[in-house]
């Protein structure tokens, strides 16, 4: 299992430099860096943009191997993302962006995922009863909404109860409220309240994916010769349903967290933008709009970093799950 | 097992049904289809009650009825009754407590039949705990390795933290039938026990099955579509057909006498390894759609017996062909015989034979009357020390080599001109590897290959591609083996247009061969799914025959189908042999279904050829100990000689094939050799049998052409 | 058991060789019809289809109902509400909203057919060539994959499409279909591996018809099914990326108009003047949703194994292939285990590819 995993994340790792080098590559090539420059008020004299691109080593005249090259060393031997267009180091803005962004998506993807499988689960072994049926219709009309328009109409929805009650009730916009003073406890609630919104437009894509597709996987498992057997052997129905019947149901359902972080990853850009959240994927809209390559290709780092760590743990899940892999 | 049977009928039964209906709801709309429509089932304590039916007879739905283990569109009726309780309609927790405990079950897939996730010996334990909550779980597991060790695992220790995919078919049905007798129940229904599993480890688990029953004194209800298995292990039998047990009686009686023309005809239509070549019975037709039954006698429409009033009320299960007798209080006479037919009277007087009730279509004899003697006909295919190995992989993405599987390792085969060569081993042997090498017509990785005379390694791929007509496949599963997405007519057609044939040659030849197989040329618009069986298996030979081959390759093709409809195929084979001059390559698990149809016979072992020869040499003298284990382990459909046969029980599973063993690969489940002294064990240890006419025992036998891979052979 | 039932259902065996089979079968019923019957039965499939149709013929008829133009302001209604002028009022520069909305669905309409069948077109090509060639063929179509799922699709867009200013939508509609056939692919190319090792593909071969006829004949007609359903799918999915992309300015640009400019343009006015928003975001909701259930219902009547005919099948004499599937797959025995997962990941991934399209945005 260990060599599995091993081999699992080596290809991993070969995946990551290439996507990488892609990325830089593409960055490179599509964004214009010097049109930022020269679009400047008043237009900067020429040498001297040529001097900042060059520093910033974003000189479209250098080949993009080599600009590649010194980006990738100073990653591996400094640790260093590079500096971005307003001359700021990319490492900065990371640091403080990188756990906005993981609050949000760990949070929302995990659960996303518990309540959609139990909810799955639960809609499998009652199919075509009427909260099935709710169920059903309730996810159907999730997965037919794009993620931002559920943000926004989360986000209307607070503004409209903010109108109607003349105060906020929930906030929906930062994931602090600015100058709060108080103790641990003060902070930590505001954040959850302001978690609140944004994480339930990420959850319920998630929620709504997983329960139709665990409904799925466990339909097929109530048919199953095994649990007809664990019936046989005189288990009550319910817990051969749990025991049996869910704790293989559940298998599959690690490939399928892999998948379904590449859209939630997606669906996080646009929910920080959304309710102002100063994350990865507001940054990367930010940075692709004023032309800052170094930025963008750290955003594109960390999607990378984030999808193949989802992948890896996918991978280690299942052979936890499933003893038919490990051997 | 007939005394256990008369001595303890009497007494209050055990287990009761009665008029036990089953009913599917369909699709929304769609009306109910009945499974089983009133049946009738005693079984007193200690008995083995055979049921017998084939696929769609409400046999197995039956069983599952009596546990409560049907899936919620399912709508139980009747009554079933252990000793003086009533099953259905209990609540979930009381069923519970009689599931494992009163009742236990045996199912047919032992792999699907576990969990994947849990050990072996977990799910053993778990089975012991329900039922007895205060055993802790290091006396739990003492108890399991017990039961493990009484159904013949070896190591039961180790076998216990096995997880369900890592033991073989054998081992897993052994685990199974372990678990079902945890608890001593007192009724053991055991569903198709034995179908997945190959003949000689069928005969184990069997064995394992008497054992069981004999250690727990439970009764046994054997639910089965072979006549055979039925025939050595039932005291008393019923055959269900259409959802209904339309005979019953002791089972000496039932295959003596049958007064069904429904039982008399499967006993007709199974191939018999002692019996004659001559033609099997078909049953015409297929079993009446149970959605649309039509009034009467639902077997009417194929039975020859058939006469107006049949049609138009179904007859009851009545005692010694007289009316009156109910049969309620008949079937608890354990030696009753009834039956569901208006002239069950006149079969019971008449005893007629099946060839004599059911037209026996004309099939023309087998070569071995050819007026040509066997070295004098070109040789087809020539066969010599085939090898084939595989790599062993391991890993998802990055695979790696950690040995190699030695599927074919040293096959022979020789088949003239008009003859059918019997290719006989249980899985894993190599036969359809074998096949495979064969159809390839490249070079193999060793021996050598001729088929009609050419080197198959000397081919050009032109040459190779222009051969391929001479030799066709006709494969196992004709549902699998026919594109779902094709007509009938472009399936049997593709064999043509794969060979460059002229437009108005495949127009003129497509009827033509659908007309051969006896398939209506009309139905060649149809797709697959719309043919049964039977004619999906003939649309399969038909595509074969397209373009005229020399030699086709029958790789199991009857074993997928019932057995009524089986014999109809092989007796189609039969006759399209004799018609075209065809020979056949006929590969088979089913030893009967050889005997019945091939000329020679050749028996493989873990990838190795180790008999050959006439069938009937090698049937009735057999003398590799495999092929005397594999002819004893066949179960026949005749329960005196069931009764009378010994038989050779092999130890174990067959070796694995990633191992490459020094001396006779056998010796490890052989009988010759664990009776071997010393000296003699020697020989069997380090030096690899070959294949010769005549052992030392034999010296001078008169049959040249029957060889064998044993350094102690018999005979 | 239940299985049992349907296979007695079937058409009658023939008396005998020689004598043709009298038809018993009730009528002919080609595959296409059951499929159909099939489709009528999910009443849900049917609701969904009359709403994309009745869509279809907005999104085209529409313009046709309104003497207002979507591009044309009308200065004396600036941000009416809905009214018998203007049916779904106007908006800040005094545009017809429902002129404007109807444009965008098209527009919308469109893309999403286009990138589900150029998408769907090179997922087929590329699963079932990956598949069937197996070796380095499959190897480096499976990196090529797994390379191209590392990107959330939507960051290499949103870096390319400022650069496509002057290409205009269809450069767009074909960036969409580039980043949309990986999980397709996937699915395509475990299907095609399970095929190759069914029985009908090993008869072609040993009929010698050559592999790109194979794949053609017998692959694709097979994995059909799954690509109808995928496709349909894919197209609700690429109208949520087309919105979301346009929303944030990456997609559709002025002059065109989708329903993603129009919700950006209408969302920061949604509390005050609602119709600038809802209207677009309820049809945006509605025909993904119509699609969805089309798709569901298409699952059921084409594939066999999904929940309407979802019943345990249990072929009563599965033996023997078992053993001829372990030596012919030589690695089948050591690895029935990871074959077993490999199916369970294929089916997983066939879901995934559904799911992920519907949520990708």
């Amino acid at each position: 299992m260990l060599r599995y995993l091993t081999k699992r994340f080596a290809y991993y790792a070969v995946l990551l430099v290439a996507a990488v080098f892609l990325a830089y590559a593409l960055a490179g090539a599509a964004l214009q860096p010097r049109v930022y420059f020269e679009a400047k008020v008043p237009r900067p004299a020429a040498a001297s943009v040529e001097r900042q691109l060059t520093d910033l080593n974003l000189n479209d005249r250098t080949p993009v191997v080599e600009r590649f090259g010194h980006w990738a060393g100073d990653l591996l031997l400094h640790g260093d993302l590079g500096r971005t267009i307003h001359d700021t180091p990319v490492m900065d803005d990371f640091r403080r962006r990188v756990w906005v962004s993981l609050r949000l998506l760990l949070i929302g993807s995990l659960l996303g995922m518990v309540l959609g499988v139990a909810a799955g689960a639960w809609s499998a072994v009652r199919q075509y009863r009427i909260s099935d049926r709710l169920l059903t219709v309730l996810s159907f009309v999730l997965l037919s909404t794009p993620v931002f328009l559920v943000a926004l109409f989360l986000k209307n929805g607070a503004i409209a109860a903010k109108d109607a009650v003349g105060h906020e009730v929930v906030p929906f916009t930062g994931y602090e409220t600015p100058g709060l003073s108080g103790g641990l406890g003060a902070h930590l609630a505001d954040w959850a309240l302001h978690l609140l919104l944004p994480t339930l437009s990420l959850a319920l894509g998630g929620l709504a994916t997983y329960s139709r597709y665990q409904r799925g996987t466990m339909l097929d498992v109530l048919g199953a010769d095994y649990l007809r057997t664990a019936e046989a052997k005189g288990l009550t129905r319910g817990r051969a349903l749990v025991k049996h019947g869910l704790r293989t149901a559940v298998i599959p359902m690690s490939t399928m967290f892999a998948y379904s972080f590449l859209g939630i990853f997606t669906g996080a850009a646009f929910t920080e933008t959304i309710f102002g959240w100063h994350g990865m994927g507001e940054w990367f809209i930010q940075s692709v709009n004023e032309q800052d390559v170094n930025a963008v290709v750290a955003v594109n780092l960390f999607a990378a970093v984030v999808v193949l760590a989802s992948g890896f743990l996918a991978d280690t899940l299942h052979a936890a799950l499933d003893p038919r892999v490990r051997s | 097992m007939t005394t256990t049977a008369t001595t303890t009928a009497t007494g209050t039964p055990l287990l009761r049904v009665r008029d036990l209906r089953v009913e599917f709801t369909g699709p929304r709309g769609a009306d109910p289809v009945p499974a089983v429509r009133g049946v009738d089932l005693t079984l007193h304590r200690g008995e083995t009650l055979g049921i017998v039916g084939e696929s769609g007879s409400g046999k197995s739905v039956t069983a599952l009825a009596v546990l409560g283990l049907l899936p919620g569109t399912a709508r139980v009726r009747g009554s079933v009754r252990l000793d003086d309780r009533e099953l259905i309609g209990l609540p979930g927790r009381e069923l519970a407590a009689v599931r494992g405990r009163r009742i236990a079950m045996v199912f047919q897939d032992p792999l699907s039949a576990f969990t994947p996730v849990y050990r072996i010996g977990d799910q053993l334990v778990e089975a012991l705990r329900i039922h007895r909550p205060g055993l802790d779980r290091a006396a739990a597991r003492k108890r399991a390795a017990e039961l493990l060790d009484l159904v013949g695992i070896p190591a039961p220790d180790r076998a216990l933290d096995s997880f369900p995919h890592e033991f073989s078919g054998g081992m897993r049905q052994r685990a199974m039938i372990a678990m079902a007798v945890a608890n001593d129940p007192d009724v053991l229904l055991a569903d198709e026990p034995t179908t997945a599993l190959d003949v000689t480890i069928q005969a184990q688990v069997l064995d394992v099955l008497r054992t069981a029953r004999r250690e727990t004194g439970a009764a046994l209800v054997l639910v089965s579509h072979d006549l055979g298995v039925i025939a050595g292990m039932a005291d008393r039998v019923a055959v269900m057909y259409a959802g209904r047990v339309v005979e019953t009686a002791g089972v000496d009686e039932l295959f003596a006498a049958p007064r069904h023309p429904y039982t008399l005809g499967l006993v007709g239509a199974v191939p018999r390894l002692d019996g004659n070549r001559g033609p099997l019975v078909p049953i015409p037709g297929t079993p009446a759609p149970m959605a649309e039954l039509p009034p009467g006698c639902p077997f009417a429409a194929r039975c020859p017996l058939v006469e107006d009033r049949c049609r138009t009320a179904e007859p009851p299960l009545t005692g010694d062909g007289t009316s009156g007798s109910d049969p309620g209080t008949g079937a608890d006479g354990a030696t009753a015989h009834l039956a569901a037919c208006v002239r069950a009277g006149e079969l019971a007087e008449r005893r007629p034979a099946p060839t004599e009730v059911y037209p026996v279509p004309e099939v023309p004899a087998a070569s071995a009357a050819a007026p040509v003697p066997r070295e004098q006909r070109p040789p087809v295919l020539e066969v010599e020390g085939l090898t084939k190995t595989f790599p062993l992989l391991k890993g998802t993405v990055f695979k790696r080599r950690i040995g190699s599987v030695h599927a074919v390792d040293g096959v022979e085969l020789s088949i003239r001109e008009g003859e059918t060569l019997g290719l006989v081993g249980e899985s894993g042997s190599g036969k359809s590897t074998t096949l495979f090498e064969l159809l390839r017509l490249a070079a193999p990785e060793s021996g050598r290959i001729e088929l009609l005379g050419r080197d198959t390694a000397a081919l050009s791929r032109a040459e190779a591609h222009r051969m391929r007509s001479d030799l066709q496949i006709v494969f196992q599963d004709p549902m699998a083996s026919l594109d779902p997405r094709m007509p009938v007519g472009d399936i049997v057609a593709e064999p043509l247009r794969a060979q460059r044939a002229a437009k108005e040659e495949i127009a003129r030849r497509v009827p033509e061969l659908l007309r051969q197989v006896g398939l209506d040329p009309a139905h060649a618009v149809r797709y697959p799914h719309q043919f049964s069986g039977g004619q999906r298996q003939r649309i399969s030979i038909a595509r074969a025959l397209a373009v005229r081959p020399r030699l086709l390759v029958l790789d199991e093709p009857v074993s997928a189908l019932d057995v009524s409809i089986q014999a109809g195929v092989l007796n189609l084979l039969q006759s399209l042999k004799a018609e075209l001059g065809l020979s056949y390559l006929f590969v088979s698990h089913d030893l009967s279904v050889i005997r019945h149809l091939a000329d020679r016979v050749s028996v493989m072992y873990l990838g190795r050829t180790v008999e050959q020869g006439e069938v009937s040499a090698v049937f009735d003298r057999p003398r590799h100990p495999y092929t005397r284990a594999l002819l004893s382990a066949v179960p026949l459909p005749d329960p005196a000689a069931e009764r009378s046969r010994t038989r050779i029980l092999l130890a174990g599973d067959p070796p694995s094939p990633t191992v490459r063993h020094t001396g006779c690969p056998f010796r490890a489940r052989c009988p010759v050799y664990a009776g071997l002294d010393e000296g003699s064990r020697g020989r069997c240890e380090t030096e690899a049998p070959p294949l010769t006419t005549a052992g030392p025992a034999a010296a001078g036998a008169p049959e040249p052409d029957h060889r064998a891979a044993c350094h102690f052979p018999e005979g | 058991m239940t299985a049992v039932i349907a296979e007695s259902a079937g058409p009658a065996e023939p008396a005998g060789p020689g004598s043709p089979a009298a038809p018993a079968v009730p009528g002919p019923t080609g595959r296409g019809r059951i499929v159909l019957a099939r489709l009528l039965a999910a009443r849900w499939a049917v609701v969904g289809a009359v709403i994309v149709l009745l869509l279809f013929l907005l999104a085209f008829g529409g313009g046709f109902l309104t003497p207002w133009d979507y591009a044309t302001p009308d200065y004396g209604a600036l941000r009416q509400p809905p009214s018998g002028t203007h049916w779904f009022g106007t908006n800040g520069v005094g545009q017809d909203v429902f002129a404007q909305t109807v444009r965008g669905l098209q527009k919308s309409l469109v893309i999403g057919l286009l990138v589900a069948l150029f998408s769907t077109v090179l997922a087929s090509l590329v699963g079932a060539c990956a598949g069937y060639f197996g070796g380095w063929t499959d190897r480096l179509l499976m990196f090529l994959v797994d390379l191209m799922l590392v990107f959330p699709s939507f960051l290499v867009i949103t870096i390319v499409s400022p650069r496509l200013k002057g290409a205009g939508w269809l450069a767009f509609v074909l960036l969409l279909a580039l980043f949309n056939w990986m999980i397709t692919a996937r699915v395509v190319r475990s299907m095609t591996i399970s095929l190759r090792e069914r029985e009908f593909v090993r008869a072609a071969q040993f009929m010698g018809v050559r592999p790109l006829r194979i794949i053609s004949r017998h692959i694709l007609p097979n994995v059909a099914s799954f690509l109808i359903i995928d496709a349909t799918i894919a197209v609700g999915g690429a109208v949520m990326s087309e919105t979301a992309l346009s929303y944030f300015g990456f997609g559709v640009k002025a002059p065109d108009v989708s329903l993603g400019t129009l919700l950006a343009a209408g969302t920061s006015e949604a509390p005050v003047f609602p119709w600038l928003f809802y209207f677009a975001a309820g049809l945006l909701v509605l025909f993904v949703l119509a699609v969805n259930l089309i798709g569901d219902g298409l699952r059921d009547a084409l594939d066999p194994t999904s929940e309407g005919a979802r019943r345990p099948r249990r072929s009563r004499r599965s033996r023997t292939r078992a053993g001829a599937g372990a030596s012919a797959g030589a690695s089948a025995g050591a690895s029935a285990g990871a074959s077993a997962s490999a199916s369970a990941s294929a089916s997983a991934s066939a879901s995934a590819s559904a799911t992920t399209k519907r949520t990708s945005a």
